[in-house]
């Protein structure tokens, strides 16, 4: 059995393509996306005096035709954020309200999700492979409901799913609390009790796969950016960001309390690998979501001999 | 979560969401770009110039910018669009191809393993032995020569380079915090002390100090007279301004300037909106650019045009003083136990530190192959007590020691040898940079790096007209015996590290093979239906 795993693809529409040719493309029998599906930027292009006027990356960008924003708009879903036409007027009212950003954010982003759900149903229809998504803590709970109404998406977050073979997986979408105070966050003893809840239903350990969002601490693959109070990085002198682990202390006590075959995670987009921790072979494949590039581990299991190989990849 | 408070771009909305935060800053990027200037090899450039007769120093530092600058810019406009990838190996990886990437990648490697080795030896010749031998003369206490003597020998560079590799690299591994923000300050106060040198300079070129005297103080009565008669009999002191020799010249600024390019993107996954390398690499460039024409300007103004080329000219053997680099002829005019102490202490802590960050390069390139399944995995492992590369930190420690016995002990390399190699990656880059938006529209079309002159894109001007600077300098690198790979080991070493790249790829995609991973596919983009 092959098990494509990626993760954090945040609204890229061309990482969450590029996701659905993997079981073709690297002969995939399992794929899943550990986490954080959801973008986090709205670009707002802006009409005005017949034109339109979009502010994507920094640079400021005039468009003169529809093809223009038509194309302006694919740029921008690539690299995981949402386009939203409105006027001048529209615009400053949003500046000047964050509650309106955040329901325009909710609309958005299940717009996208469901959308994707319909091109997961096309584009996987008559293939045997299991596609499984769960949620990571940037997601927002409204999600769950647009992943339900595609066809071929099982939804495994919080529950455990036979893969066949001997072998099963469990979803875990929540984090530790982070700076950011995200939608799934939860302390180190909640996080605890609900891996305890689900690792308790699983007979074989040996043939068992974490999938939970937030990676172990203090492993390698939790490494990210030390940050002031204002969010800003710290370097060093050398001008390198110094990292540190904020991985969750919970997940490390659950891997080595069950040591499962294979433990997989998201969420630190910079500390990509692949460790062990105790028996547990730890993956983490990081993210270039903006960059339309989608980083992956490819999981070759055997029946017998439990996990043969995990190994990243870059498409 | 307001846009503006996490450094995101104008006209964007944003949620709370993890991964907000604001990039590294440009002051933060400036210096690591102007520690790998490595201004205070200007010394080498000021005592060769001899050999360029007619040349101006000033000019070609300035032609030498300007190409660097340009380069700079493309590198920064490059670096953008892959924010997140290390040095030139991934970006040439998605851009063109795999080996390509995975050979410019090794190359660059191997010679900044190379540099780390020689260039500790560099801070003994180009500060301690001056300092040591000057404090000697001016104290009238010959032990501190002898020491000084002994620094700049070949036990000496190994013996020091030894100890501060092995130093550098124990602190790397533990990930001392502590370090390195006391090189940030120290860093700070040899960049002080380097302009209180300069200071020296102007303070000798306006009278305040008198060279002429003070050299034939220390070097005996007459003995500045029987400099320049010595000089006038090797080469014409006073030669006249010669286009093609300031042209020939370039080189030598060329290499300082070129490498502030090793800053790559240190972003987070806002994607470089504020564009921090854009602006650290050139600002860095234009910074140490104009340090380096001043020095050479005052070091022109304050011992004299007719010293500079008699010193260089005469040779080690007729010159009175055990040393002819500028820091020591500013020494003997400053004639100040003092200011011969900061003058060549600035020039070892900026040399040593042009080591240590070169280093650091080297073990992020070994640590990237062994990510990537290209060097053996445990190339990638990292500490679980430090979280510092251990492997990869060993295997630049144990090479860079290696090469450094090698420059001390035999005359294989000359360490410029390493620079025409890892200039032409620059090269490449840099051209690879200029043609990027017409063969991969989309990835420009959707980067910080799409700004456009006239419909052109920024980065295909400056690309185009950078590399064809950067080209001639690269083919006056190859064939200028007295600067580049000469001699035929150091010819062979250039384009054998090449091959040996495009070997070890082709073995290593091989291995992998074997063990049933497609290491092409690792890199090959997943086309989409």
């Amino acid at each position: 059995m092959r098990i494509y795993y990626a993760s954090d693809i945040h609204g890229s529409r061309k990482c969450w393509l590029k996701f659905l040719a993997t079981p073709k493309y690297y002969g995939a029998d399992v794929i899943v996306v550990g986490g954080d599906i959801t973008g986090k930027f709205i670009t707002p292009i802006i009409r005005r005096n017949g034109h339109a006027e979009a502010t994507f990356l920094g640079i400021k960008r005039k468009l003169k035709s529809e093809q223009d924003i038509a194309k302006l708009s694919e740029l921008i879903a690539n690299a995981g954020q949402y386009s939203v036409e409105m006027s001048p007027d529209e615009e400053q009212t949003y500046a000047r309200d964050q509650a309106q950003v955040d329901a325009l954010f909710q609309r958005v982003i299940c717009e996208r999700v469901e959308e994707w759900g319909r091109l997961a149903d096309e584009r996987l229809a008559g293939q045997r492979v299991r596609c499984f998504v769960s949620p990571g803590n940037d997601d927002s709970y409204n999600v769950d409901q647009a992943l339900a109404k595609s066809k071929v998406i099982e939804v495994h977050d919080g529950r455990v799913v036979d893969l066949g073979d001997g072998f099963s997986m469990f979803g875990l979408g929540y984090s530790n609390i982070t700076p950011w105070n995200c939608p799934r966050d939860i302390s180190e003893e909640e996080l605890a009790a609900k891996i305890d809840v689900l690792a308790r239903q699983i007979e074989r350990m040996d043939r068992a796969i974490f999938d939970i969002h937030v990676p172990p601490y203090d492993t390698g693959i939790d490494s990210a950016p030390e940050l002031t109070s204002d969010m800003t990085v710290v370097s060093d002198s050398l001008g390198a960001p110094i990292m540190v682990a904020v991985g969750s202390t919970a997940v490390r006590e659950a891997i080595l309390k069950y040591q499962p075959m294979l433990s997989m995670h998201g969420h630190i987009h910079e500390s990509s690998g692949v460790r062990k921790l105790g028996a547990t072979t730890i993956v983490n494949p990081g993210s270039e979501y903006a960059e339309g590039i989608l980083r992956g581990v490819l999981i070759d299991l055997d029946p017998r001999e439990g996990l043969i190989s995990a190994n990243m990849v870059t498409g | 979560m307001a846009a503006s408070a996490t450094g995101v771009a104008r006209g964007v909305f944003t949620r709370t969401s993890s991964g907000l935060v604001r990039t590294v800053g440009t002051t933060d990027t400036f210096f690591y770009c102007l520690i790998q200037l490595a201004i205070t090899f200007v010394l080498y450039n000021i005592a060769f110039w001899f050999i360029y007769p007619g040349a101006s120093m000033e000019l070609a530092s300035a032609f030498a910018l300007v190409a660097a600058v340009l380069e700079g810019i493309t590198y920064g406009l490059f670096g953008s669009i892959y924010p997140r990838s290390g040095g030139e190996y991934v970006p040439l990886s998605r851009a063109v191809h795999p080996l390509v990437g995975f050979v410019a990648s090794f190359s660059q490697t191997f010679w900044q393993t190379f540099v780390t080795g020689v260039i500790v030896a560099g801070a003994c010749t180009l500060g301690w032995g001056p300092m040591l031998t000057m404090l000697g003369l001016q104290t009238g206490n010959e032990t501190l020569t002898n020491i000084g003597l002994w620094f700049d020998s070949p036990t000496g560079w190994f013996v020091f380079g030894t100890i501060a590799i092995v130093l550098f690299m124990y602190m790397l591994y533990r990930g001392m915090r502590v370090y390195f923000s006391v090189q940030r300050w120290l860093f700070t106060i040899a960049l002080g002390a380097y302009v209180v040198f300069i200071l020296v300079m102007i303070l000798g070129s306006v009278g305040v100090f008198n060279f002429e005297a003070n050299f034939d103080k220390y070097a005996g009565a007459g003995a500045y007279a029987s400099l320049l008669k010595d000089g006038a009999a090797a080469t014409d002191l006073n030669p006249p301004f010669s286009g093609t020799q300031t042209l020939y010249y370039t080189i030598w600024p060329a290499y300082l300037f070129l490498f502030a390019v090793l800053s790559l993107a240190f972003s987070g996954e806002i994607k470089n909106v504020k564009r921090g390398q854009l602006i650290a690499i050139p600002v860095a460039q234009i910074v140490g650019g104009v340090l380096v024409i001043l020095t050479s300007f005052f070091a022109r103004t304050s011992v004299g045009s007719d010293t500079l080329l008699a010193a260089g000219a005469v040779g080690a053997d007729k010159f009175p003083l055990h040393y002819s680099w500028l820091t020591m002829l500013a020494s003997v005019m400053a004639d100040n136990v003092l200011l011969t102490i900061i003058i060549n202490l600035s020039v070892v802590i900026l040399t040593t530190y042009v080591a240590a960050s070169t280093a650091i390069y080297a073990t992020r390139g070994v640590l990237a192959w062994g990510i990537d399944g290209m060097a053996p995995a445990k190339a990638g492992e990292v500490s679980d007590r430090y979280h510092s590369p251990t492997y990869a930190i060993l295997t630049v420690t144990v090479l860079a020691i290696g090469v450094l016995a090698i420059y001390s002990f035999t005359d294989w390399f000359k360490w410029i040898a390493a620079l025409a190699p890892m200039s032409m990656v620059f090269l490449f880059t840099t051209f690879v940079a200029a043609l990027f938006p017409f063969f991969k529209r989309e990835a420009y079309e959707a980067s910080p790096a799409k700004i456009e002159i006239f419909g052109v894109p920024l980065m295909t001007i400056t690309g185009l007209l950078g590399s064809a600077m950067m080209a001639y300098m690269v083919y006056r690198a190859v064939v200028d015996e007295n600067f580049g790979p000469t001699t035929p080991i150091t010819r062979i070493t250039m384009i054998g590290i090449f091959v040996l790249g495009a070997i070890w790829y082709f073995v290593a995609r091989y291995i992998r093979q074997r063990q049933g991973v497609n290491v092409a596919a690792r890199f090959q983009e997943i086309p989409i239906e």
